[in-house]
């Protein structure tokens, strides 16, 4: 039907600054599914899930300005889609995340993981589930510390103390 | 970034949730930036869940965003589609809205020195402004998709009707802040309500037969007329007092009724 | 869908339509004429917007004038000149008319919007005002708003006015799509339009149905009429790319046989009208 299917995330994200409905709907399809898994991850809540999700792209069509041009759009869009789901948190009492409590490393993934990260993925796979879910909020889904005491329910101090132990944790690993 | 791809299996078990943290953070990571391996993840999510997700997305998108008016006419219990349909007319009246707005802020400012000529022009004035605005509000001038609206099924008579009374609502609220506001009178600031429904209803009432914008400029000129000539030796405000709201009551009626038994002139 | 028997609608002592007869069934018919046949009242009179002054009219089998809101709710009306709230964005407008066509749930008429926008291609630029739109857009959004309530009677007066080569190109593929299984009535003056759209054509010629048929018979009309000569002859000949006259009519003489097509036919049923009236 349109040629937008062959456009890149950027080109894509452009035409939706520019209130195209159409480049909404192609980058919806592309993004909403990796979304969608890996906000689950973080909140077990299909209901609360789905909401973050139609937040976000509201988000992305009304905001779709302020992004620079730079760095992956998926990135980007994973920056609102993460925070859209504290403010479903924030609405709701607080529930547990199961995600973060999993411990556990099959030596096949241990493998897979060494490709992609060598020695810091073993030394992750080594730290305690609490200190891993701080690192993970912190580092990998790029929140703040006040944002990432939310996801996990825990007072920001905790977070930044747990932190610290787990950076220093790491280094001994690592050095 | 890296050679480094998931595969269908490793795809299905991060959807379902089965892999390590580690190993999870690691494909989450990869993720970002590998948009070959995002669509492996595709078919691991329900198609309706994503459709109905992006339902919702799309008439947030879409649908358009009241205005004030029509936030107004929601909070009072119009119906949405009935609040649209006045929040577009209002919309469309806006140009005439303001420049009545200003006309009216000239006459009450002319009456602030509180002579009987200031008021009297003023209460003069505010009756016609709903009638210039009924009057544009209809045809072609008030509606550029008016060919379209005739040949739809909605009731012509209950869409002009709509339109007058967001006329009237506007153009009376504005001659009551300014009346309120500028003129400090008990009930003389009131005093063109009744005047003004006549002449309004009046001016719809014979629509039904002539030419909206002719019947809006005979009403102004006949009502501009007699207030001229009633008040021309000494002016008074006796034209608005208690016999003569009484009479634009009366016309109101006989317009109103008249308007109801030709409705179906407007379809 | 439509049967029309002597219609007749007079302004002044002007007959506009002047005992006019036809019927029109499924597909996309024709309505083809020169300006000023009266093309434009007879399909504001088939929009319900106008009433016959005699003759019968029955559309979509009921009598407008009984029968008014049922015959509205099924019929999708464009104007020829239509007109838009320019500040309006896209969605809005078709929103606006959706209302004025009963709907009244606002979900629902949000997705019959959003469907109805889609199928003329313009999801693109649906949040965008009506002012900022190139006149084919405009057009598209016209048809748009005709498709609301998936109507079985769409009537478009003169759909291709003022379209270059590739948006008529779009809207011949937009139009015999949704023609597939619905009546469409188009209203034109170019034959170009009726052979490449329509399964049937109705001429229109100072207010009468001159012809009635298929495209394929109104062509065929012209059959061994049509000549090709060095010479020009008659009242209908003009010059050819390749130097030689076309003619239709009587043979001149060591004139060729050509070949007719649907615009030979067109031109020779108002031929007879040029000729009479010259006469």
């Amino acid at each position: 039907m349109s040629e937008h299917e062959s456009w890149t995330d950027a080109r894509l994200l452009e035409a939706v600054a520019d209130g195209d409905r159409r480049a909404l709907e192609v980058l919806y399809a592309r993004h909403a599914p990796w979304l969608v898994i890996r906000l689950t991850r973080r909140c077990a809540d299909p209901a609360l899930v789905d909401e973050a999700l139609q937040d976000t792209f509201v988000a992305v069509w009304r905001t779709a300005r302020t992004w620079k041009g730079k760095g992956e759009v998926a990135a980007w869009i994973w920056g609102i889609g993460i925070r859209r789901l504290l403010d479903q948190l924030r609405r709701r009492p607080a529930v547990p995340l199961p995600a973060y409590e999993q411990v556990m490393v099959s030596a096949e993934e241990q493998v897979l993981l060494g490709i992609e990260y060598g020695e810091l993925g073993q030394a992750m796979g080594r730290l305690s589930p609490e200190l891993r879910a701080v690192v993970q909020a912190t580092v990998l889904d790029g929140l703040t510390t006040r944002e990432a005491g939310r996801l996990l329910g825990i007072p920001a101090g905790t977070v930044k103390t747990r932190m610290m132990r787990a950076k220093a944790l790491l280094r001994e690993e690592l050095v | 970034m890296s050679t480094w791809h998931m595969d269908d299996g490793l795809a299905v078990r991060y959807a379902d949730g089965e892999l390590n943290p580690t190993l999870a953070a690691s494909v989450e990571a990869h993720l970002l930036a590998c948009d070959q391996c995002r669509s492996l993840l595709a078919p691991q999510v329900p198609r309706p869940r994503l459709d109905r997700v992006w339902a919702e997305v799309a008439d947030a998108v879409d649908a358009p965003v009241p205005g004030p008016f029509e936030r107004l006419l929601r909070a009072i219990g119009v119906h949405e589609h009935t609040a649209r349909l006045l929040g577009a007319a209002h919309s469309l009246r806006l140009p005439w809205i303001a420049a009545s707005a200003v006309a009216l802020l000239f006459a009450a400012l002319a009456s602030g020195e509180m002579t009987r000529q200031g008021l009297l022009v003023y209460l003069t004035l505010a009756p016609i402004l709903p009638v210039a605005g009924v009057a544009v509000a209809f045809g072609r001038d008030g509606d550029p998709a008016h060919e379209i609206g005739l040949a739809a099924p909605y009731s012509m008579f209950r869409l002009m009707l709509i339109r007058a009374a967001a006329v009237l609502t506007s153009s009376s609220a504005l001659a009551l802040v300014t009346g309120l506001g500028l003129l400090d009178h008990d009930w003389t600031a009131a005093a063109w309500l009744l005047p003004s429904l006549a002449l309004t209803s009046l001016t719809l009432a014979l629509s039904s037969r002539f030419d909206p914008r002719h019947c809006g400029a005979a009403v102004a000129a006949t009502w501009l007329v007699v207030v001229v000539s009633v008040n021309l030796r000494e002016p008074s405000l006796a034209m608005f007092g208690g016999v003569g709201q009484a009479g634009y009551l009366v016309v109101t009626f006989v317009s109103v009724a008249l308007l109801f038994f030709r409705r179906r002139e407007f379809s | 869908m439509i049967e029309a028997v002597g219609l007749v609608k007079a302004y002044g002592r002007d007959r506009v339509l002047d005992g006019l007869t036809f019927t029109v069934g499924k597909g996309v018919t024709g309505l083809l004429g020169p300006n000023g046949a009266g093309k434009t009242t007879l399909v504001r009179m088939l929009a319900t917007v106008l009433a016959p002054d005699g003759g019968e009219l029955r559309l979509l089998g009921r009598n407008p004038a009984g029968d008014l809101l049922e015959i509205r709710r099924r019929l999708g009306y464009l104007p020829q000149e239509p007109g838009y709230q320019r500040g309006f964005t896209v969605f809005e407008f078709v929103d606006y008319v959706a209302i004025l066509k009963e709907m009244v749930e606002r979900r629902a008429r949000h997705d019959e919007v959003r469907r109805v926008i889609e199928e003329v291609g313009l999801t693109s630029v649906s949040g965008k005002r009506i002012r900022t739109l190139s006149g084919g857009m405009r057009r598209r959004l016209g048809i748009a708003q005709a498709l609301l309530g998936d109507p079985e009677l769409i009537l478009l007066d003169e759909p291709t006015v003022g379209l270059d080569a590739e948006q008529r190109l779009r809207f011949r593929e937009l139009i015999s799509h949704i023609g597939q299984d619905r009546t469409v009535v188009l209203s034109t003056h170019q034959t170009e339009d009726v052979s490449a759209l329509c399964n049937r054509v109705v001429v229109l010629k100072a207010g009468r149905c001159a012809f009635e048929g298929t495209p394929e018979q109104l062509r065929t009309l012209a059959e061994g009429r049509v000549w090709l000569s060095t010479e020009k002859s008659g009242v209908l000949s003009w010059r050819t790319g390749e130097g030689l006259f076309r003619n239709i009519g009587p043979a001149p003489e060591g004139a060729r046989p050509a070949e007719p097509t649907v615009e030979d036919g067109y031109l020779l049923l108002l031929g007879d009208k040029a000729t009479a009236a010259t006469a």
